[in-house]
């Protein structure tokens, strides 16, 4: 799991014209009175939207040569780990270094340029 | 925008709230058995990875989350069989109880890890529930093994072998024809 949007969000604050925090689906304030808020659901509705099962994954190889499945979908990030689907263990042998990002993780979004800060 | 930021605020003040409520409640043991405070509701989707195995997502608007779904009984990843890329059956290619490959198992192996075309393969060994379980997971190491060489021999890479003996059948063994589909080597390609 990634939370990785705060850094973007925070640089949205300072340079202006950061149209998506407006537009990234609001979905919390849906719900019928009584019922616990909905705070998250199975579809991107912003600006770059569709259903989540649509997303297309490349392959993070973490610090220790094992997989993880990696998106980029405009201002959300994914990761899960990659599992071998019979024996349940991760997968670990490295096709690239760690530290690595195989195929294309971009999920073919359209419009939303990507700030990375840089720790160092 | 400030509208946004508003409702971010106040969404995260609840959240405070909330978490000192929940500290409240903990403070007598049995109340807090009895109230648990649900703070929001999730609807994720299922997102399918080319393995064929799904992960739970969900959009929260700025964030995004993800995880793998798991069989609650034994904690395997729940996949579908999108990519068979091998499971062979034992019988074709070696002989009860041997390990060693008959020459047209070794032949068809060999085309096989020849054309596959993934970066590492897993190799995993079963057999039926016939013998002890002890001989068994001997009996599908050495089989893992044997197959695991035919990849190396030409050039493939092998990310694992294990056998797994009669513990993870995929039917009942209570026919013929069901041990036989428990008797097999399941190759696993990585692409």
């Amino acid at each position: 799991m990634l939370k990785r949007t705060s850094f973007i969000l925070a640089i949205c604050l300072v340079a202006s014209g950061c149209v998506e925090s407006i537009s990234e689906g609001a979905v919390r304030n849906n719900t019928p009175a009584g019922q616990p808020n909905v705070v998250a659901i199975a579809e991107d509705t912003g600006t770059d939207g569709g259903p989540l099962s649509r997303l297309e994954a490349g392959i993070f190889i973490d610090p220790d040569g094992c997989h993880i499945w990696m998106i980029d979908d405009g201002l959300e990030g994914y990761w899960s780990r990659r599992l071998d689907p019979r024996s349940g263990l991760p997968v670990c042998t490295q096709p690239a270094p760690p530290g690595s990002v195989v195929g294309d993780f971009s999920s073919g979004s359209p419009g939303i340029e990507d700030r990375v800060p840089r720790l160092n | 925008m400030i509208n946004s930021l508003t409702r971010a605020l106040s969404g995260a003040m609840g959240a405070t709230a909330l978490v000192a409520g929940a500290f409240v409640s903990l403070a007598s043991p049995a109340a807090a058995q009895d109230q648990v405070i649900i703070s929001g509701t999730v609807q994720p989707g299922i997102w399918i990875d080319p393995d064929g195995c799904m992960h739970w997502v969900a959009d929260g608007g700025i964030e995004g989350y993800m995880e793998g779904r798991v069989n609650p009984e034994n904690g395997m990843p729940v996949c579908l069989d999108v990519n068979p890329c091998g499971v062979a059956n034992t019988d074709t290619m070696f002989q009860t109880g041997s390990a060693r490959l008959t020459a047209s198992g070794r032949a068809h192996l060999r085309e096989f890890f020849q054309s596959a075309g993934a970066f590492a393969y897993a190799i995993y060994g079963h057999t039926d529930s016939r013998a002890s379980d002890e001989s068994n997971m001997r009996l599908s190491d050495r089989r893992a093994a044997a197959v695991a060489n035919v990849a190396r021999s030409v050039g493939a890479r092998v990310a694992r072998e294990i056998g797994y003996g009669e513990r993870r059948p995929i039917a009942p063994n209570d026919s013929a024809a069901n041990m036989q589909r428990n008797r097999r080597v399941e190759i696993v390609c990585y692409r």
